[in-house]
């Protein structure tokens, strides 16, 4: 670190930090393991950093994407829905309380997505949320949902092909 | 799937639809399995697959947008802090910033009886601190040296770097792609006292690519909050102000001083 800047990623972290916290508090599902999860994020982010260039996308867009992909491999290690609902219900205390209120209500604050997701199934489009906001895998949709994994896995496909449409459409 | 000449794979209509499917698939995270391992290898390799993913991500980037922000407890930044100086205490617990800082200040001062300056931040194009990427430009894209402040356009280029690591006695400001001006106007470096005190002239810029003045360290107050660069008429201002716009702003920290 010594070759580089401290305070400046600390802007950044001041910028940002709130932001990706509620991502991997939704997708982790317990405060302490969000926190471990923002920490790797941010060492990512520093180590990336460097490499950045806009063809890589929005900043915003990247580090979100550095957030989430690093809590899919944490939910796919040793993570299943069932531990993080547990988790959760266990720190429902906390400030959690405040990252998980109405999924729902967030993303319909969402101009630019709504209307796509207005247009798909309620059952995909739950599931494109629980996917994407939640870190839920298809044999977690799966269970959930009570439908076969190859039906889940079918909805989410159609769904995606439906949203691409949708929002090249619009944007 | 064929290969293109250069190397790169080549793909049909068909693989296009399948590999864009995988990426949104990736993108949200139900990807799972062997399918997901060879996706992923692939990404390490396949340029257009990238960008597919980079699509995907933006196309679905208003879902993580739309969440309400939850502020992550002190703590996190503080190990974020030691996790980059990779030092811990005897307990196990991190060191707090301001002791990292100055565990760090005091190993480099024995090693390269360097100057006790440490500056560390880029300076900003004064307009807007709410532009992102902006910000992404100044703060992570041109990372600077504890010894050095590199003064960038809001495009980031770098356009002067004051150094602070050479000697102990003065500052040395090179120009390495000042903004072109007239004759008749020059670059004036001001610092800028804490609680409202003024500013003051640290002197002026070169304009010349490669040209470097020197100015003495004792001109700099260890209280001086910020670091301003305006445009003045030829021979600076005239004035104990600015009496041009003032085109570049960014804070300034002291860490060490001199004797410490």
């Amino acid at each position: 670190m010594a070759a580089r800047d401290q305070v400046a990623l600390q802007q950044l972290y001041r910028l940002t930090s709130a932001h990706l916290f509620s991502v991997l508090l939704r997708m982790l599902r317990s405060g302490p393991t969000a926190e471990d999860a923002l920490q790797d994020t941010f060492i990512k982010i520093w180590n990336k950093a460097a490499s950045y260039r806009e063809s890589s996308g929005l900043p915003l867009t990247w580090m979100t994407s550095i957030a989430r992909y690093h809590a899919l491999d944490m939910i796919r290690a040793d993570n299943s829905a069932r531990q993080r609902d547990t988790r959760y219900a266990l720190d429902s205390g906390d400030n959690l309380s405040t990252a998980m209120i109405s999924l729902e209500h967030d993303v319909m604050n969402s101009q630019l997505l709504v209307k796509c997701l207005q247009r798909l199934e309620p059952t995909a489009r739950e599931m494109v949320i629980d996917a994407y906001c939640c870190g839920y895998t298809q044999s977690e949709l799966s269970q959930r949902n009570k439908t076969p994994l190859g039906t889940v896995k079918s909805w989410i496909r159609r769904s995606l092909i439906s949203l691409k449409e949708c929002i090249d459409e619009l944007s | 799937m064929s290969y293109r000449d250069n190397g790169h794979p080549e793909h049909s209509r068909q693989d296009d639809e399948h590999w864009d499917l995988l990426a949104g698939e990736y993108v949200i995270g139900t990807l799972e399995g062997q399918e997901l391992d060879r996706f992923i290898k692939r990404l390490s390799f396949d340029h257009e697959l990238r960008n597919r993913v980079r699509h995907w991500e933006e196309r679905l980037q208003p879902l993580a947008s739309a969440m309400d922000p939850v502020d992550p407890p002190p703590q996190v930044w503080r190990n974020i802090v030691a996790s980059l100086t990779g030092a811990r205490d005897q307990r196990g617990e991190y060191r707090s910033d301001q002791k990292l800082l100055a565990r760090r200040n005091k190993t480099m001062r024995l090693q390269r009886q360097l100057m006790r300056w440490r500056v560390a931040t880029a300076v900003a194009c004064a307009a807007t601190f709410s532009a992102f990427s902006l910000l992404w430009l100044q703060y992570v894209m041109q990372p600077v040296t504890f010894d050095a402040i590199t003064v960038v356009s809001s495009e980031g280029e770098a356009l002067w770097v004051v150094d602070a690591s050479v000697d102990s006695k003065v500052l040395k400001i090179t120009a390495i792609e000042p903004p072109g001006i007239s004759n008749d106007q020059v670059h004036e470096l001001w610092m800028v006292k804490p609680d409202n005190g003024g500013v003051v002239s640290l002197g002026l810029l070169p304009k010349d690519n490669r040209t470097t003045i020197t100015i003495d360290r004792s001109a700099i107050d260890a209280a001086a909050i910020a670091l301003a660069v305006s445009l003045e008429p030829a021979g600076g201002s005239t004035e104990n102000a600015p009496t041009g716009p003032v085109l570049y702003q960014g804070d300034f920290f002291l860490l060490e001083t001199a004797g410490q």
